[in-house]
């Protein structure tokens, strides 16, 4: 089973900062860096959370699973609430301590009284006409989070609430819907447009959200909206299995004539305590909106949300592009307000049909350039392997800004001739930065390449390519002599090239080789200069590694010792050459390990 | 044209004997008539140098910035002692056609083993030109696998800074010529180079006039190298065969600095087709010719 997912807010006053300014932006968005700006004793909000429960989400699964196969095989089982009367009672099953035991029910299976628990023997006897299926809880978890991804367009705050509920927590997003009311309806339309039963209420917290959901009628038929403050009253009528506590005190309740939170509401939580666990009555003040503590969203918030709800789905591409600039030039109004540039843009687009798509670029120095971002969403696009498909369309479309620098504002157009040099230079390399992002956006981050040097004596660990982004100045490049040719070669191969070497010259090199079927005679050769591997690194392979007269791995020419050999062949190509292995050898192997200009 | 302003500017304009004092195989301009007048190329001079100073004092001054640094304008005479010929470094202002120009393209051509030194050679045009501005090095991931990947330390040792190169890899020619040409649409790149490899379809008239336009808007030289693939038509200003040379061989026959045999296939300035034999100097900077041993 999944973790609980209520966790404790953090403590102090960061937490009601946060609190505060996440209900201060309208679509959850936060700055972190504008905390202090806020005072200092100000309460929070109320938080507002509904909860939504799905009681026969694997059955509702089974059916849209069904009818989707069936509408491809010509629609013979509908999935609408009319045809579902003549439906046999669906039951899933599961194996619980050595019997087969119902775990979920359809709607038809809990009109024939059959319940969650009961063994299957017992449930064939009240309804000998039985859909028996074996319970998939991977795929119902599979399903809700789906489902989250999708309500995930009604606020970025939402988290999945076990067993088959969600969480939302839509503090500051009502009013993108018309208030809490309409929003809750379109909730709750959703779910049903997906063909789900589902149960919905809105609380003060999330506890209060969920018993109102699970135990209460009135949330089946209509989002069950409880005002502000009235959470205390709401709560007061439900069962005290709303508390969902363990079967032996839900037993000692019932006994002492407890029925309902009023029952106990009032009671001194010292006694409580001491009678049903230190938890318990932290427990009852969150069901009864006494206590808030939030969720945790499945995803941290990102810093800026920006979103465009739609009320006609867009499917032209110059519709989206324009929708996008909008939303970029929102987003930079409002990252200019914070002092802030993104570093990453996440474009997501949310198909009518529940379909999510995510685009994200990142740029190597922060940035709020409309026209910049929305160059590289273009490319991004553009070059996506498998198009964006807008089906019937988008109904919404969300930015994100995923990660946020300091970006001080900046003097635009002012003309470069009266910039001192330095400013030239700064704009020179910040060019070079937008190029690199530009191509990492049209071929990939993996295909812009900077050269990094890092402190090895070996060649193929002194420079390493890395992607752009990614690329920090080390340690230096080496300097050469004026009088010397370079020392290193121009081209190196990542596994160094076995060739044929023949008649070996005195000094060790071989005075002719062949390479790729060519046959090279050397006019002159400079070596050897020997490389050993580096001890401190291949320590713990060093047992493994031959004695050194033997022939070193072939397959590892780069863990023995090598003797190099600057070589130039008759036409005046020049090679590196090396031979692994102790000069003692006696069968010498010769690699190319690279190519000089 | 550029050639004589230059060689005005610079006030290095042989006043005797005139281009017969310079070794023979370069090809000559005929720009005699505009020889200044001896107290002007004076005056010139000085303020050549003075410029040349406050120029190279800004990091991105311009393309041949260090080859006012590395070249003092002589005061008179030729550029060039005879005795030093051998070794002599051509230069823009001998007007000498394998001093490639920017803003325009060039095409380098060269066999499956030459790749190394179409590639060494265009290095060195790309140092030259950038002057400490960001190269580009467009990459055919083909290129990579026949002949290793760029190695920062082979490239430091040619006297390219690593720091300012930015490498793109591409899987086909037109990802890369695409890659080059939008690298060439920033003026702050200094030079962009491609490395093709094999004889591409994409790599047509057309995509060679796409670069050529775009060279010669922002200023940027695109040298094509084009390994593997035999030399073809194209709107480049200048056309190559590159081949690698026997080096001159220092004490103990150790192979010497890096030395190309270069042809010239086609000039838009007019250059006859001519071969030399240069050698990169990294210290310098510069190319000299070179006498194959």
């Amino acid at each position: 089973m999944r973790n609980e997912r209520f966790a404790k807010a953090p403590p102090g006053e960061a937490a009601a900062y946060w609190a505060k300014d996440t209900a201060n932006q309208n679509v959850g968005a936060l700055f972190q860096g504008a905390d202090a700006a806020l005072p200092h004793g100000a309460r929070p909000p109320r938080r507002r959370y509904l909860a939504l429960w799905f009681p026969f989400l694997p059955a509702d699964r089974l059916r849209r699973q069904a009818g989707s196969a069936a509408t491809n095989d010509g629609g013979k089982i509908a999935t609408g609430d009319k045809n579902r009367q003549g439906a046999p009672p669906l039951v899933f099953v599961a194996p619980v301590r050595g019997a087969m035991r119902l775990v979920a029910v359809s709607p038809e299976a809990l009109a024939a009284g059959l319940r969650p628990q009961m063994t299957l023997a017992d449930a064939r006897a009240l309804a000998p006409a039985l859909w028996v299926v074996p319970a998939r809880p991977d795929l119902d978890d599979a399903f809700l989070t789906r489902l989250r991804d999708d309500f995930e367009r009604f606020t970025p705050l939402l988290a999945i609430d076990p067993p088959h509920g969600l969480v939302l927590d839509i503090t500051g997003c009502a009013h993108l819907a018309g208030g809490e009311a309409p929003m809750a309806a379109r909730v709750r339309q959703r779910a049903r447009a997906a063909g789900l039963h589902v149960h919905c209420a809105l609380a003060a917290t999330p506890q209060a959200a969920r018993a109102l959901a699970r135990f209460t009628l009135a949330a089946r038929e209509a989002p069950l909206i409880v005002p502000e403050g009235g959470d205390r009253a709401a709560t007061a009528r439900l069962p005290v299995a709303a508390l969902e506590l363990s079967e032996g005190r839900h037993r000692t309740l019932q006994r002492a004539g407890l029925k309902r939170l009023a029952d106990i509401i009032d009671r001194d939580s010292v006694s409580l305590a001491s009678r049903f666990g230190a938890a318990f009555p932290a427990r009852l003040a969150r069901i009864t909106g006494a206590e808030d503590i939030r969720i945790t969203p499945e995803r941290p918030a990102p810093p800026c949300v920006i979103d465009r709800i739609l009320p006609e789905p867009v499917a032209r591409e110059e519709h989206v592009e324009a929708l996008l600039a909008g939303l970029l030039r929102d987003a930079a109004q409002r990252l200019e307000q914070a002092g802030q540039g993104g570093l990453r843009f996440t474009a997501l687009f949310y198909r009518t049909d529940g379909v999510k798509r995510a685009v994200t670029v990142s740029v190597s120095q922060p940035t709020r350039d409309p026209a910049l971002v929305g160059l590289l969403l273009r490319e991004r696009l553009g070059a996506l392997d498998d198009p964006l498909d807008p089906g019937f369309g988008f109904d919404q479309i969300r930015l994100c800004v995923g990660e946020t620098a300091p970006l001080a504002a900046m003097q635009s157009g002012l003309p470069a001739n009266i910039l001192p040099a330095t400013h030239i230079l700064e704009a020179g390399q910040e060019d070079i930065n937008r190029l690199a992002d530009r191509l990492a956006a049209r071929l990939g981050p993996e295909a812009v390449l900077k050269l990094c040097p890092r402190g090895s004596h070996l060649p193929e660990r002194a420079a390493v390519l890395r992607p752009a982004r990614l690329a920090s100045a080390g340690v230096g490049w080496r300097d050469l002599a004026p009088e010397d040719p370079p020392a290193r070669p121009l081209h190196l191969f990542r596994t160094p090239q076995p060739v044929e070497a023949m008649d070996a010259a005195p000094d060790g090199y071989p005075l002719r080789f062949r390479w790729r079927r060519m046959m090279h005679d050397v006019a002159a050769a400079e070596g050897p200069e020997r490389l050993s591997p580096e001890w401190w690194r291949t320590l713990p392979a060093a047992a493994a590694t031959p004695p050194d007269d033997a022939p070193a791995d072939d397959a590892h020419p780069l863990r023995a010792t090598r003797d190099y050999y600057r070589v130039e062949d008759r036409e005046g190509r020049r090679f590196w050459l090396f031979r692994p292995g102790d000069a003692g050898a006696t069968a010498a192997r010769w690699f190319i390990h690279g190519l000089f200009p | 044209m550029e050639n004589n302003i230059a060689s005005c500017l610079t006030g290095t304009e042989p006043l005797d004997g005139g281009p017969s004092a310079r070794p023979s195989p370069l090809p000559l301009r005929a720009g005699s008539d505009r020889r200044p007048h001896a107290a002007r190329a004076g005056a010139l001079a000085r303020l050549k140098a003075d410029l040349a100073l406050r120029v190279a004092a800004t990091p991105c001054g311009g393309a041949d910035v260090d080859a006012r640094q590395n070249h003092p304008p002589a005061k008179t005479g030729a550029l060039f002692p005879p005795d030093q010929a051998a070794g002599a470094s051509i230069s823009r202002r001998d007007g000498h056609p394998a001093w490639l120009a920017p803003g325009a393209l060039h095409d380098l051509f060269a066999g499956v083993a030459d790749g190394p030194a179409a590639h060494g050679f265009a290095a060195g045009h790309a140092i030259r030109i950038a002057a400490g501005r960001p190269v580009v090095w467009a990459f055919h991931d083909m290129a990579g696998r026949e002949l290793g990947r760029p190695h920062g330390e082979g490239l430091a040792d040619l006297g390219l800074d690593p720091d300012a190169l930015l490498l793109v890899r591409a899987r086909t020619v037109p990802e890369l010529l695409g890659a080059a040409e939008e690298a060439a649409r920033y003026n702050a790149v200094g030079v962009v180079i491609i490395s093709a490899w094999g004889a591409a379809k994409a790599f047509d008239l057309t995509a060679s006039r796409r670069l050529a336009l775009v060279a010669a808007r922002s200023g940027v030289a695109i040298l094509a190298v084009r390994i593997a693939a035999d030399p073809a038509p194209g709107a480049a200003w200048s056309r190559w065969t590159v081949r690698a040379a026997a080096s001159r061989l220092l004490e103990g026959d150790a192979p010497g600095h890096p030395a190309f045999s270069v042809t010239l296939l086609r000039h838009r300035g007019g250059a006859a087709p001519a071969t030399w034999i240069l050698e990169w100097d990294h210290a310098q900077r510069t190319f000299r010719e070179g006498a194959s041993r």
